[in-house]
């Protein structure tokens, strides 16, 4: 548009130097027409000395909050860049990507510039650069170059502390707990029990002799491990529920987890990956171990076919009367329904609610 | 994904350097601005107080900007608000200084100076605060540069002739502005928590300037050696664009058939207009008169109106019953009495006339000619007999008896015309035409031929023949613009010039437009009829002189395509006639009171100032105009180049009063600069684990164990938990100077200079 208001004025300027002869004017038009055309060879000058790729590959950031990402621009001509645009693509899930543009500047060899933005849904952003355009310094033209890079925003969601109480125990969780130290073979006078082998478990943990045995990978799971954790189990997610739905489940994940990591040390996530049945289990300690398990989890979950739901919410994978959090917002400690959030109130209730956890149960590991 | 925003500092923080130019631009824009005004014909100002307090208001407002930024607007507020004040207390003088620069641009014409300098001053402070808010604090280049642009753009249409300076100094507003704008693009960057402030180099607006020279240069030329071959290309724009324009809305009929004197070019279509078919060939240019102007105003021909003279003839003859019927008698008065009187009796010609639009709005009509016949409604067209000026021979006395009561008619119907048109058609109006009227008041004549032989003198010293003469200023009238200004025009500016000084000398003329066909033109049919298929590239305007027994007579005064003129008309000698042009002496002056040459009131209007010459397209400057410019500017710069050993060793002393102060490793930054710059120690950086023993070595002043020790220091206050103490810095300094000594004896000639006083490292 510009360019076009510029190239009308140099007409008229053309004109009323040719029909009123006025050579002043025709030098204006001329030098301003030349201007032009060098304008034109600059951007293309610009365009060739001109990287411009992601500051970083990963970013985090949480829900709602700005985070701040960069653009590393490299000029390797004599010349600097006032200005270029950087087109790209933000692919949020399975969404179609939703274009972008940024504007920058490079005035020295090399610049960072950095962006602030804003993510209101949780989850693993992918931001792809499409093209790059770089105009020359009157911006009436601009050399266009495909550029393909990529970086990652993880999106946490914000943390909210689930006020979380001891109570005392809850005696239908006997079950479970007899299901431990079934299975036959080593000393299990500190091993709690052996189990299948879980993806997250730790190679060291790895059953070999019970392994070579049996032919199917088996893991020990040992008393001090298991004393003073919690086991949570993950529904699988629902295809058919929406981007907040899915906000407030993590919202609400973030925040139990965080307040049973103040009455227990360690607490045990289980979830479905992603197109199989197998279980997926990350233990969390502390808060960066809680935000690990959430790019674990995006990463893997994505929900479930229909027809391998059903038999995915039955399937405890042995661990019947642990902590479920299920895509309604409801925790349950085995069957039993501790508090079933709302998704409006969501963090009022994190944040003034307390939540009577049972005592002496297995579901604390002691 | 949310909201997306680039990261901006809450105060937007302009570099200090950045600020000062762009307020310098500003000027130059205003600066510009200013002389385009200037050139204004009919007024005048001070351009130093004018400028002086443009300059001092961006200077005010450029310090507020940088030291007291909050106070820019109430001060941009404050001056406004006295400049309302200022015309309000001097209502009156704005209001005669307003109405004066508004009437110069309205009519170039004027011929008094009035001085609008109280008015200009207002205006400017008005202008400069706008530019100053618009440019620097809302970084908004559109508007202004739009403003400076328009004026420059514009001034040519007020008559205004530019020169160099204001159209280099908006340009380098226009570019140079608008580039540090695009360029200069800050912005808070975060860098581990700290945040720096980053802007644009220069390098882009000197790469910008430097460009634009060039370009300045390369234009220059090739306006001075194509200039008007590039001008043709927007005459050849134009014409293709007006040609298909008027051919697609039909309006390319009837182009000669009105009394609108063009200010621009005349573009042909070659478009048929009328189908001529004749009885015999033509001996010599037929005219085919379709409008006659009477009346000049404006700088446009209205209708002659013969109505009133008319009715004045009926009430001079008593012939109030009859006054119907003097019209008709006098159109055809020269066909009937040459017919029935001429001496040997001559068969008139015969035309017969069709619109090709079949339209017949106008009329076209041959000259001493008597309407013959209505071919069917104008199906077929129309018809004349007519007879050609050589066959005119009138002789009253040689009529039969049966016809002398007709003749006397006749007779008496011409005397009453003759009576009646000094009134209607020597009628000029002397204050639209000043320059015309002072030129043929200052060459008083008195015969016809005398009139007529200053005419061709005047047109062929003073215009050119062209179809493109380009375009006149709104203000100013065309017939002065093509005489005085421009030189250059075509057949309806030559008719019209020589019309209007036959009428200032008292002698009827009237315009006249119509067809010129040339005999050689026409083409013989099978049935022995001349047919000719005219088009709009026979489209002319003549003038016409009223002769007694030939009636209204044309003169052509327009020169055929090399140069020649063939004026003639009844009882002209044609010898006489250029030996009268050979000898014509113009009484040049055209302001006597004043002494100014004609070609002196041409460049008042034209060339008021230096740069480009309206004639040529050659580039000159007017040193005379800036003699005191040029004198000023000589002599500061001869100060300067007095004071500069001066100012240098100040700037010296001053640098090496700040390097007391300096921390050593500022001192040493600069000490290896010192050494670089004099040859030694090249290739080290200084943090080479032998650099001590190669500095000891190579330059002869500084010991092992000084060298040892400056390195130490150095390193410590570089990579040491605390910083140097005062003793360590100044040995440092010691250091320095002693090593800045012992080169200053080292360095010869102009090196020497430039490392002393330059460079001031010493």
């Amino acid at each position: 548009m510009k360019k076009f208001a510029f190239l009308a004025l140099l007409f008229f300027i053309f004109y009323i130097a040719g029909m009123y002869e006025s050579p002043a004017l025709m030098v204006l038009f001329l030098t301003q027409i030349f201007l032009m055309a060098v304008m034109g060879v600059l951007a293309v000058y610009l365009k060739n000395h001109l990287l411009v790729s992601f500051g970083e590959e990963l970013v985090w950031a949480e829900k709602d909050c700005p985070f701040t990402w960069s653009l590393r621009a490299e000029n390797s001509g004599r010349l600097p860049i006032s200005r270029f645009c950087m087109s790209f693509r933000v692919y949020e899930k399975k969404k179609a990507g939703k274009k972008r543009k940024v504007y920058g500047d490079c005035p020295d060899p090399e610049s960072t510039l950095f962006f602030e933005d804003t993510a209101v849904h949780c989850g693993i952003y992918i931001f792809r650069s499409e093209n790059l355009r770089v105009y020359d310094y009157l911006a009436l033209f601009s050399g266009k170059k495909k550029t393909e890079n990529e970086m990652r925003v993880i999106v946490f969601p914000k943390k909210y502390q689930a006020q979380a109480e001891p109570a005392p125990a809850f005696s239908g969780r006997e079950e479970a707990y007899q299901k431990t130290s079934t299975l036959s073979g080593n000393d299990y006078s500190e091993i709690r029990q052996v189990r299948e082998y879980r993806d997250g478990d730790s190679v060291r943990c790895i059953h070999w002799n019970q392994t070579a045995r049996t032919g199917q990978m088996w893991v020990k799971e040992y008393e001090e491990e298991t004393k003073g954790q919690v086991s949570l189990y993950l529904e699988p997610k629902d295809q058919s529920s929406g981007d907040a739905s899915g906000d407030s489940f993590y919202t609400l994940l973030y925040g139990i987890v965080s307040g049973l990591l103040e009455q227990v040390s360690a607490v045990q996530v289980y979830w479905a990956g992603k197109g199989d049945t197998k279980i997926l289990k990350k233990e969390v300690r502390d808060d960066r171990q809680c935000r690990e398990l959430f790019f674990f989890l995006y990463q893997t979950e994505d929900g479930l076919p229909e027809e391998k739901k059903s038999k995915r919410n039955t399937d405890y994978g042995g661990l019947e009367g642990a902590m479920r959090l299920t895509r309604d917002l409801s925790w349950y400690a085995g069957d039993r329904l501790i508090y079933r959030f709302s998704e409006e109130k969501l963090e009022e209730e994190l944040t003034h609610k307390s939540f009577r956890i049972w005592t002496g149960d297995r579901l604390w590991g002691d | 994904m949310g909201r997306l925003r680039r990261e901006k500092s809450e105060k937007t923080i302009q570099g200090k350097e950045m600020t000062v130019l762009k307020t310098v631009l500003v000027l130059a824009g205003i600066w510009g601005i200013l002389l385009a005004v200037g050139a204004v014909p009919g007024i005048s100002f001070s351009e130093e107080a004018v400028l002086g307090e443009a300059g001092l208001l961006c200077a005010f407002l450029c310090s507020l900007f940088l030291f007291q930024r909050e106070w820019v607007l109430k001060a941009a507020a404050g001056t406004c608000l006295a400049c309302v004040l200022a015309g309000f207390i001097g209502i009156e003088t704005v209001r005669v200084q307003a109405g004066a620069l508004l009437m110069s641009l309205a009519d170039a014409s004027a011929e008094t100076e009035t001085d609008v300098t109280y008015v200009m001053l207002l205006i400017t402070a008005v202008l400069s605060v706008c530019f100053f808010l618009l440019e620097i604090v809302w970084k908004h280049h559109l508007l202004p540069g739009a403003v400076v642009m328009g004026v420059l753009a514009g001034a040519p249409v007020f008559g205004i002739s530019l020169g160099a300076a204001p159209i280099l100094l908006g340009l380098v507003f226009q570019i140079l502005l608008w580039t540090v704008q695009g360029t200069e693009r800050q912005r808070k960057q975060m860098n581990h928590g700290k945040k720096i402030k980053r802007r644009m180099t220069g390098r882009g607006s000197a790469f910008m300037g430097t460009v634009l020279s060039i370009l300045v240069c390369v234009s220059l030329v090739l306006t001075s050696v194509w200039g008007q071959e590039i001008s043709r290309l927007v005459y050849a724009g134009e014409g293709f664009f007006l040609r298909n324009a008027q051919q697609i809305a039909g309006r390319a009929n009837d182009p000669a058939a009105d009394g609108r004197i063009s200010s621009g070019n005349n573009y042909r279509t070659g478009e048929p207009q009328l189908e001529v078919t004749l009885q015999e060939k033509p001996t010599e240019t037929l005219y085919l008169k379709g409008f006659t102007g009477g009346n000049y105003i404006g700088g446009e021909w209205e209708p002659a109106d013969d109505r009133s003279i008319f009715h004045e003839m009926a009430l001079a003859l008593n012939w109030e019953k009859w006054e119907s019927w003097i019209r008709s008698v006098y159109y055809s008065l020269y066909f009937s009495v040459n017919e029935m009187t001429a001496e040997e009796p001559v068969q008139p010609g015969t035309i017969f006339l069709k619109h090709v639009s079949n339209e017949y709005h106008t009329m076209y009509v041959p000259y001493y000619s008597r309407w013959i016949t209505q071919r069917e409604s104008f199906g077929l067209g129309y018809g004349f007999n007519y007879y050609r000026e050589e066959e005119l021979d009138i002789r009253w006395d040689n009529v039969p008896k049966d016809y002398e009561m007709a003749r006397d008619w006749y007779r008496a119907v011409q005397n009453a015309y003759m009576e009646e048109i000094p009134d209607a058609y020597v009628q000029v109006s002397e204050e639209e035409l000043p320059k015309l009227t002072e030129l043929c008041r200052n060459n008083p004549l008195d015969s016809l031929d005398q009139v007529t032989a200053f005419i061709l003198t005047v047109l062929q010293s003073h215009a050119s023949y062209t179809l493109t003469p380009g375009r006149a200023p709104f203000n100013e009238d065309i017939v002065e613009y093509f005489l005085f200004d421009s030189h250059k025009g075509y057949c309806v500016h030559f008719a019209s010039a020589a019309a209007l000084m036959y009428r200032l000398y008292g002698i009827p003329a009237r315009y006249a437009s119509g067809y010129a066909l040339q005999p050689s033109d026409f083409v013989q049919q099978e049935d022995g009829t001349w047919t000719l298929e005219v088009t709009d590239e026979s489209a002319h305007a003549w003038t016409e002189i009223f002769l007694e027994d030939y009636g209204w007579t044309p003169v052509e005064v327009t020169p055929a395509s090399d140069g020649s003129y063939s004026t003639s008309y009844p009882g002209l000698d044609t010898e006489g006639l250029e030996e009268l042009i050979s000898t014509m002496n113009l009484n040049r002056d055209i302001s006597e009171e004043s002494g100014e040459t004609e070609e002196t009131v041409q460049d008042t209007g034209k060339d008021r100032q230096e740069g480009f010459s309206a004639d040529s397209w050659e580039f000159r400057v007017d040193w005379e105009r800036y003699h005191d410019f040029i004198l000023v500017a000589g002599t500061v710069l001869a100060e300067s180049l007095v004071l500069l050993p001066l100012f240098l060793d100040y700037r010296r002393l001053r640098r090496r009063k700040k390097l007391e102060q300096m921390s050593c490793r500022k001192v040493f930054g600069r000490f290896m600069d010192m050494v670089h710059f004099a040859g030694y120690l090249t290739g080290c950086s200084g943090t080479e684990a032998d650099f001590s023993e190669k500095m000891a070595e190579e330059l002869p002043c500084i010991t092992l164990k000084e060298a040892e020790r400056l390195v130490m220091i150095v390193s410590c206050a570089a990579y040491g938990k605390k910083g140097a103490d005062e003793e360590e810095n100044a040995f440092v300094r010691k250091i320095y100077f002693c090593t800045g000594e012992w080169l200053t004896g080292e360095i010869r000639g102009f090196r020497k200079l430039y490392f002393r006083y330059f460079k001031a490292f010493y």
